[in-house]
């Protein structure tokens, strides 16, 4: 593996083949190189250029810049591009060097091709681990591991050959593919996970020469991954007719022949034998396939000794079995056979719940009915019952008993075939004796989780309850409660369903996590829900989100009382009698004993991805709070689809619930794992069933709410700045109100306006303002709630545009964004020719899984008759003061053509000139007959003293 | 001064560099059921202790090469004389009759041909042979011819008996051996048997490693990626699930390896290995 690297502050043109900006690798303990590869270069039309060389590059022409690669000034386009030869340095790795850095690498400065080999590192290294590899000998007679590709993995590894990045093919050989980079990784993780043990013993005493033993290899190995036809083995159970539980054989294994690729067609062996031709797509004559009929079998027996019984025969077809021979073929012989590439078809009740015997716990809440019941809580008690039951039929204990006095493995209770284990129905008969007792509702809902699978030695299938909790876990609808009297606004009804919920969840003093799509309102729920039931509530959020929870606090819940708890000059005694309590993760984290000493009634925390980990401070600080008051309500809002991520929504849910999901590496065992790498639909049906009560998810294209949503939702985003950029706003307008106050006529008018530019550059990015190339991450309010917003619309599958007024921002983010999600990011700009636009346009509108979700645009390019409706999302990073040219922007997702709610969204720094000019317009509805052009003009007319209050940086603009 | 066997003054045996080692160093020679009923039949003609004379010739390395064919088994072994002797064991190869009859009842049950088509040797075959009055092994020791060019009149010598631990050994790693010895190799056996078109030399059921995983992919040129240079051309989707396997499911699944990697004895070796591979990483 050979890396090399781009540097910005390098010239973008250089003589000769050496590339200009490629950086030489000063890194000790591997080797330098260099290496010729062939990138798209910009030929620029030169007057320098008399008689073009054919690949020697001259003046006009340079290398492409990779579009991670970070630069300062605008790039230019208009010349051809074209592919040539430039030399790089390079660093080389052996193959075990590459594979140790290519896990634990940061993945923000490198390009897509390191990231890609990453990705071909875990799977070698996932490979040896589960064992998919086989020895191989190379040329020096030495043992090397090479990987086996069936199945899935084979799945994989074609994926990972079609994502491969061109510019990692631009060095050796067009059509060099990942296969022996596969293979180099592949052996060099194995022989990390051997560590010290010797791997070539095994090649100790074997005389043969290289040649043989390869031979000799091979046809060991050729079993390894099978032919295009394979044995497909069918369960069949005994008919209806047939008395229940006899121990005669009543159940046949059906042989047959399957192609590999079309599995639906299967060809009884019975056909094989006697047919004179086969179906055309089994691919070979009768003679042949019988034969592979046979040879399948042989295999076959190898994972399945018993299956020797029916090869007693000249021409087997089927296999009987009694009832334990058939559970033994479906739990042990069956899984082995699919996972070696058999076909194994089994009927539809095996492996479901209906098909096994579990237990149901109801339980009966300790109030008499009629009364009103008390704030619970998950450590209230509760009677319960046990209940045996088949899938979802209750079973008694007399046909329990007379089941154990069955001993087959397989019995067919009112007509459906079930799995007993003797074990477990006598353990179900011991539960049923016992009578159930009394629990806690925390154990009761642990209990529906089935972890503990063990102590009981039976699944629990169901868990129901009487009353609200009952309610609760049946998800009957609920009573909806009106808007609150101080809540200033309409709720929509979907919000109001919202609203009814939490307050339930919290009458019952349960925690839950509301995790509505983006745009839904979930800060006018939970400001509603604080209206509704007063009480002093936290709030915790991320930095850039404080000034918009202020705002809208303000807006719709004017009589709150709020106090930000935040930045150097906090005081935790300043909270005094604050209804809601604004604080920050970072503070939260440093804070959380002096919070933890509060008495809240309510603890909320949103965009509550940030705890995700649990194992960080902010999340163990989080966690603190609720669990030092365990009365206190507590509620998490996200927008991510949170039961796609187990890992994640195990450390919301500790917070919404402790303990409701057990610990975490038990979750991970049961759940985790299972679910999300082998696919359990049963467990996964389980902690839906768990979870299902406690979190509460709406899309905006749901039918119940697509209809309250108007059709384009704008919004203004409020945005803080961080401490850099404050102070540079602060130094800017020091500096240019003394120059303005010295200056008349046309030249105060120019610096006016350049005050203008310089700050709003400032609240994009101090970048922008300083052109020195520097890195993008963490310094910019703006930045980051961008970030956040676009994670939620690629989570959801979405599109976005952007738009900003300035094209060397648009270039910027273009570069920063596509690093930070490691996608393709297409931009446009004034300098874009029409036939490159169109194909842009294209391909951003195509419906292809892989055609790009964001678009960068500059608002002039964009203002253009572009038909963009594929976004659904369109977010203006600066806003241009004159509402036609942003609307004409916005309109490009939002016309004919576009089927969906648009959301549009306009960003603004809080306390500086922009939510200032914001308000302005807002208010003077006047002055939009005066906006013309920039809509800044009428600005240069204000007195001095105006000029200074309209740029002047209020308190509460920076979040740091 | 050893004392020399027999009576005859040999000296000391000659040290041999590189020869057949037996693979067993103590017990019993042979591992699998038919190489032991090789012995077993062998034990049965009261060949009493020169036979474990050969034993410890065996596991010393003392024969130098071998090479079994039809009818006969050659051999050389090196003694205490410079030169080699050679060994030649003769057994009257079975006829084309008894080949027929034993094809006969191999085809009666599938599951021999189903193991031989795998690439393995039926688990009872010898009863095979027997019912179609085609023994497998030699009946008696008049069956056997053999020979040796060395001085030592006993029958079997040393060398012989060595001879036969390691033809035991062979048999272990492919026995297929027995049937060539008998007169037919695996190939014509199974032609005889019926097959059209031999199976296990069919590449196109078996394609070779890695080539069909990759096959259908097609990666554009460079140039028609100019615009896309540096970024994935079609974007990454989400990981397939895999099921769960025990690491050592492929050694399960492959046939017994051939002579020439050591038979069992190399998946024995592998399966620590195997372990090693899923238990030392921990995510």
């Amino acid at each position: 593996m050979a890396l090399w690297a781009e540097d910005s502050s390098l010239p973008h043109e250089g003589t000769g083949p050496a590339h200009p900006f490629a950086v030489r690798p000063d890194v000790s303990g591997c080797e330098a190189g260099e290496v010729t590869l062939l990138l798209p270069t910009l030929l620029l039309p030169s007057p320098l250029l008399s008689s073009p060389p054919p690949l020697t590059p001259t003046a006009g022409h340079r290398p492409m810049d990779s579009p991670e690669l970070v630069r300062d000034e605008e790039p230019a386009t208009g010349g051809e591009v074209k592919l040539e030869p430039w030399v790089v340095p390079t660093a080389e790795f052996a193959p075990d060097e590459a594979l140790e850095m290519l896990t634990g690498l940061p993945l923000e400065t490198v390009g897509a091709s390191v990231r890609h080999l990453a990705q071909l590192a875990e799977f070698a290294r996932d490979l040896v681990k589960r064992g998919r590899v086989l020895p191989w000998i190379d040329e020096d007679r030495r043992c090397v591991w090479r990987p086996v590709l069936t199945g899935a993995d084979a799945v994989w590894a074609r994926a990972l050959a079609q994502a491969q990045p061109a510019v990692a093919r631009a060095a050796t050989d067009e059509n060099a593919g990942v296969d022996r980079t596969l293979d180099d990784l592949v052996d060099a993780a194995a022989r990390a996970a051997l560590g010290g043990i010797n791997d070539q013993a095994w090649l100790k005493g074997l005389t043969a020469d290289t040649a043989h033993l390869r031979e000799a290899l091979t046809a060991w190995q050729r079993d390894a991954s099978g032919g295009s036809v394979r044995a497909c083995f069918r369960l069949i159970e005994p008919p209806e007719d047939e008395p229940e539980g006899q121990m005669e054989p009543g159940w046949l294994v059906e042989f047959a022949l399957q192609p590999a690729d079309e599995p639906s067609l299967v060809v009884p062996a019975q056909k094989v034998w006697k047919a004179k031709s086969l179906p055309r797509r089994i691919g070979m004559p009768v003679r042949l396939g019988s034969e592979t009929l046979l040879a399948e079998l042989g295999r076959a027996n190898r994972l399945w000794p018993r299956l020797e019984e029916a090869l007693r025969t000249p021409k087997p077809a089927e296999m009987a079995l009694d009832a334990a021979g058939a559970h033994e073929f479906l739990s042990e012989a069956a899984p082995l056979l699919h996972t070696a590439g058999f076909g194994v078809l089994l009927p539809t009740w095996w492996g479901k719940p209906s098909s096994k015997l579990g237990l149901k716990l109801r339980a009966s809440s300790k109030t008499a009915p009629g009364t009103v019941a008390a704030k619970s809580g998950l450590g209230s008690l509760v009677d319960f019952e046990w209940e045996l039951a088949l899938g979802d039929e209750p079973l008694s204990e007399s046909e329990l008993r007379s089941l154990a006095e069955l001993k087959t493995p397989l019995v067919r209770v009112r007509g459906r075939w079930v799995e007993l284990d003797a074990k477990r129905l006598a353990n179900g008969l011991k539960l049923l004796r016992q009578h159930g007792g009394q629990m806690t509702i925390a154990d009761l809902l642990q209990a529906g989780l089935g972890t503990d699978d063990d102590r009981l030695g039976l699944p629990v299938l169901e868990v129901a309850a009487d009353g609200p909790l009952g309610d609760l876990l049946s998800g009957n609808p609920l009573q909806l409660i009106d808007t609150p009297d101080t809540f200033v606004g309409e709720l929509r009804p979907y919000q109001r369903r919202g609203l009814s919920w939490l307050s339930f969840l919290e009458s019952l003093g349960l925690g839950g996590v509301l995790a509505d799509d983006m745009g839904l309102g979930k800060t006018i729920q939970l400001l509603a829900l604080m209206a509704n039931s007063p009480g002093r509530t936290l709030l915790i959020c991320p930095m850039s989100l404080v000034g918009n929870w202020e705002r809208e606090a303000a807006r719709f819940t004017p009589k709150l009382a709020v106090h930000v708890h935040h930045g150097a000059a906090r005081d935790i005694a300043k909270i005094g009698d604050a209804d809601l309590v604004i604080t920050t993760y970072s503070v939260a984290a440093r804070d959380a004993a002096l919070l933890g000493e509060v008495q809240w009634h309510r603890v909320v925390v949103d965009e509550a991805q940030a705890i995700k980990n649990a194992a960080t401070r902010q999340a163990t600080a989080v966690r603190s709070l609720s669990s030092v008051h365990p009365s206190v309500n507590r509620i998490a809002v996200t927008g991510t689809p949170v039961e796609n991520r187990l890992a994640d929504l195990w450390s919301i849910m500790e917070f919404a619930n402790p303990g409701l999901l057990g610990p975490a590496a038990t979750f991970k065992r049961s759940y985790a794992v299972p679910i999300e790498r082998h696919s359990d639909t049963e467990a996964a049906e389980r902690l839906k069933r768990i979870t299902g009560p406690f979190v509460l998810r709406r899309l905006k294209t749901d039918r119940t709410i697509i209809s309250d949503l108007p059709e384009k939702l704008e919004m203004e985003v409020l945005c803080n700045l961080t401490a850099e950029q404050a102070s540079l706003y602060q130094a800017i307008v020091d500096d240019m109100m003394d120059k303005i106050e010295n200056s008349t006529g046309i030249e105060r008018r120019g610096l006016v306006l350049a005050t203008m530019t310089k700050l709003k550059q400032v609240c994009n990015h101090p970048a922008q303002l300083l052109h020195d190339g520097s890195r993008l991450g963490g310094r910019s309010g703006k930045l980051a709630r961008l970030e956040e917003i676009l994670d939620e619309v690629l989570a959801s599958g979405e599109k976005a545009l952007l738009f900003t007024q300035y094209a060397s921002f648009g270039a910027m983010l273009r570069s920063h964004l596509s690093a930070h999600f490691g996608r393709e990011i297409l931009f446009l700009h004034g300098a874009v020719k029409a036939g490159e636009r169109n194909a842009l346009v294209k391909r951003f509108q195509s419906s292809d899984p892989g055609s790009p979700s964001l678009f960068v645009l500059s608002l002039k390019a964009g203002g253009t008759g572009l038909t963009l409706t594929a976004a659904n999302h369109v977010i203006h990073v600066d806003r241009w003061w004159n509402p036609a040219v942003e609307d004409q922007a916005t309109d490009r997702a939002f016309r004919i053509g576009q089927k969906r709610n648009v959301q549009v969204r306009k960003f603004v720094c809080a306390g500086t000139v922009e939510e200032k000019m914001s308000a302005m317009i807002q208010e003077k509805r006047g002055l939009a007959g005066r906006i013309v052009g920039t809509g800044e003009q009428w600005i240069t007319e204000l007195s001095t003293s105006e000029l200074r209050s309209l740029f002047a940086l209020e308190e509460g603009a920076v979040s740091e | 001064m050893t004392v020399p066997s027999g009576g005859f003054p040999y000296g000391k045996t000659r040290k041999v560099e590189g020869g057949l080692k037996a693979r067993s160093t103590r017990g019993a020679i042979g591992e699998t059921w038919w190489s032991r009923r090789f012995i077993a039949v062998l034990e049965s003609f009261a060949l009493g202790t020169r036979l474990t004379r050969g034993r410890a010739y065996a596991r010393k390395g003392q024969v130098i090469s071998l090479d079994i064919a039809p009818g006969a088994v050659t051999s050389t072994v090196q003694g205490s004389r410079k030169k080699p002797y050679d060994v030649t064991v003769t057994l009257e190869p079975l006829g084309d009759k008894a080949w027929q009859a034993v094809e006969t009842a191999i085809a009666a049950e599938a599951i021999y041909s189903a193991r031989l088509l795998a690439g393995e040797m039926p688990p009872d075959l010898e009863q095979v042979f027997a019912s179609a009055g085609a023994p497998l092994f030699p009946r008696a020791v008049g069956e056997l011819a053999m020979q040796c060019s060395c001085p030592d009149h006993a029958v079997p010598c040393k060398h012989i008996a060595a001879t036969f631990y390691l033809i035991a050994e062979a048999f272990d790693d492919d026995p297929f051996q027995i049937l060539l010895w008998r007169g037919r190799t695996r190939t014509e056996l199974l032609a005889h048997l019926g097959s059209a078109d031999p199976l296990w030399q069919e590449n196109a059921q078996h394609p070779d490693h890695g080539t069909s995983v990759f096959a259908d992919v097609h990666l554009p040129s460079l140039d028609e990626l100019r615009d896309r240079f540096w970024v994935m051309p079609v974007p990454l989707p989400q990981r397939p699930p895999v099921l769960e396997t025990a690491p050592d499911l492929l050694l399960r699944q492959l046939p017994t390896p051939g002579a020439a990697l050591g038979g069992r004895s190399l998946v024995a070796k592998l399966r620590p290995l195997y372990e090693a591979l899923s238990s030392t990483q921990e995510r």
